[in-house]
């Protein structure tokens, strides 16, 4: 169990992470989803006791995580390109990792085993590829076999079995009662796994909720038309209300307005459409919904139209 | 899976887990081939320079007339005048190498807490300075001596003292080192910074000619060390000396233990 109170991070005058407030119960998977940006990996550092939050707290267990003695026992963790010294070996990693925790040291032998780098636990970190790194933090993380898991985007750089691996990891010890935090600015890469999920943008809380109710509650209205006229329509839809996302080439995708008011609105403006329907909608659609309005990076059209 | 959670007794004592944390950190000091090239390279050139430089000058010298007779263990404790280069630059490198990596972020994981994190690498860098310090006098007096022939006669307690001031000496100044890592978290700063307060300064402040400020030169560590070294009198004797040096890393690794404390990894 994860508690965080009002946590707050502050780097000079930007606020990265603002009064986040959220459990991350045992026994499921749960996602941490948000653009990049949006204070993920500043709010697992703070978890992890790496940065001091500037105001509120987070606790593991009900304890702060600096006030563990041997925290590889309750908390396994894996933040980006922090795995290693690119001089050690891998096995010179897990060793000491393991001696600083009481961990018996042939656990390193086993970890080095459940993520298949034993055929290069003698060589050295520097030479490994992005994925490999990531194999080798997993197997960090599950040196002292933790009840809690905290992974920070960890299949960038994973080839699509090793994805599909690590799923299974994080489902199999959900399963057994653990708690799975992991991020992802991709949706895609966390709905097929998580339980439940917490969006943020730009710091803060933009929803959190098991991730079954989420696709029912934020899926249901969108509309995608193909027309050749596309930025006349989305002129149109666009005072009437409706927003609208570019999708490509004479691609919209519509929210907040019904199919037949969309129909009758391109039939009065003379304007031909090739398709109109209700996607029956993926969870990355919500994602960018919700997600949209908070994107600090995100390129705009001329004439309102909104890329993704 | 365990769902055993170590507990925060008092029963597991600070002790258990400084001794826990200083063998991780030495399993990662020596895993680093930088490491241990470093202090490979520094016993090597200070056993070397005694032998082929002080003590054959010295034997040149004191054929020449000249009296030069020192006895051998502190010619080659002056060689660490060079030599202990080496050993600042692992020191600093030890620290540095997981700012530069990312693997401090592991290392904070593993080892929460500040104090015993920090506590791990002073012991571990103290070790390893005192036992070089030690290690390179008793094996270099032999060379020396032998170039330096009868000007580098010495007794019993030169020896003794010689090694035991290196050994002391080198180890403190890890430790300063160490602070001065956690200061600049960047090895170029770090080295550029113990290079500095060894060679730098003395050499520099030697020039400004103000009373004050040549009294301050007695007082830099390598002056220090070298009082406590030759059980010299003046200006200060060897205890005074002692205390100096370790006025020294109190300063250094305290405000590197503030610094390691306050701000983010």
């Amino acid at each position: 169990m994860i508690t965080l109170e009002a946590l707050t991070k502050d780097f000079g005058s930007t606020r990265a992470v603002n009064e986040l407030s959220v459990d991350i119960t045992a026994g499921k998977v749960t996602g941490f989803l948000g653009p990049n940006g949006a204070g993920k990996s500043t709010t697992m550092r703070m978890i992890l006791g790496l940065d001091s939050p500037t105001a509120g707290k987070s606790l593991v267990n009900g304890v702060p995580y600096a006030k563990l003695r041997y925290p590889l026992h309750t908390v396994g963790a894996h933040i980006s390109g922090t795995a290693g010294h690119p001089g050690h070996t891998p096995r010179t990693f897990l060793k000491a990792l393991a001696q600083s925790n009481r961990i018996p040291v042939r656990r390193a032998e086993q970890a080095l085993a459940e993520v298949g780098l034993q055929s290069v636990a003698t060589k050295r970190i520097g030479g490994f590829s992005l994925g490999m790194r990531q194999r080798l933090g997993i197997a960090a993380a599950l040196l002292g076999d933790p009840q809690i898991l905290i992974l920070d985007e960890p299949m960038n750089g994973l080839d699509a079995e090793a994805i599909l691996w690590i799923r299974q990891l994080m489902r199999t010890r959900a399963d057994a009662g653990g708690t799975i935090f992991v991020s992802s600015h991709l949706m895609s890469e966390v709905q097929q796994v998580a339980d439940h999920l917490i969006l943020i943008g730009r710091g803060e809380l933009i929803t959190e909720a098991p991730t079954q109710e989420l696709i029912q509650e934020f899926t249901q209205q969108l509309i995608t038309v193909r027309t050749p006229r596309a930025s006349a329509l989305a002129g149109l839809l666009l005072q009437q209300g409706a927003k609208v996302n570019n999708a490509g080439e004479g691609h919209l995708e519509v929210i907040g307005m019904p199919l037949e008011r969309i129909g009758a609105l391109a039939f009065a403006g003379g304007i031909e459409l090739h398709e109109l329907s209700i996607i029956h909608g993926s969870l990355e659609n919500a994602y960018k919904q919700l997600t949209h309005d908070t994107v600090d990076y995100s390129a705009e059209l001329t004439g309102g139209v909104k890329t993704k | 899976m365990s769902t055993l959670m170590i507990n925060e007794s008092k029963s597991v004592n600070f002790a258990g887990s400084l001794l826990a944390a200083a063998r991780a950190e030495t399993t990662k000091f020596f895993g680093l081939r930088t490491l241990v090239g470093l202090y490979a390279s520094g016993l090597l050139v200070t056993i070397a320079l005694g032998w082929l430089l002080l003590g054959a000058s010295a034997k040149a010298s004191g054929d020449n007339g000249f009296d030069t007779a020192m006895p051998a263990p502190l010619l080659v404790f002056a060689t660490l005048q060079f030599g202990q280069l080496f050993f600042a630059a692992a020191a600093a490198l030890h620290i540095t190498n997981e700012y530069s990596s990312g693997s401090i972020c592991t290392t904070l994981q593993s080892v929460p807490r500040r104090g015993t994190t920090l506590g791990a690498k002073a012991v571990l860098l103290a070790v390893l300075g005192f036992l070089a310090g030690v290690g390179l006098i008793l094996v270099g007096t032999i060379p020396t001596a032998l170039s330096a022939e009868q000007y580098g006669e010495f007794g019993f307690s030169d020896l003794i003292s010689a090694s035991l001031g290196a050994g002391i000496y080198l180890g403190l100044l890890s430790l300063m080192v160490l602070g001065l890592g956690l200061l600049c978290r960047n090895s170029a700063g770090a080295i550029v910074s113990a290079i500095a307060l060894v060679v730098g300064l003395p050499q520099i402040l030697q020039i400004i000619p103000i009373h004050w400020v040549q009294t301050l030169i007695q007082y830099l560590p390598t002056n220090a060390a070298t009082l406590m070294a030759t059980g010299a009198s003046e200006p200060y004797g060897p205890e005074v000396a002692l205390l100096v040096l370790i006025a020294w890393s109190v300063a250094l690794l305290g405000a590197g233990w503030i610094s390691l404390r306050l701000r983010d990894a």
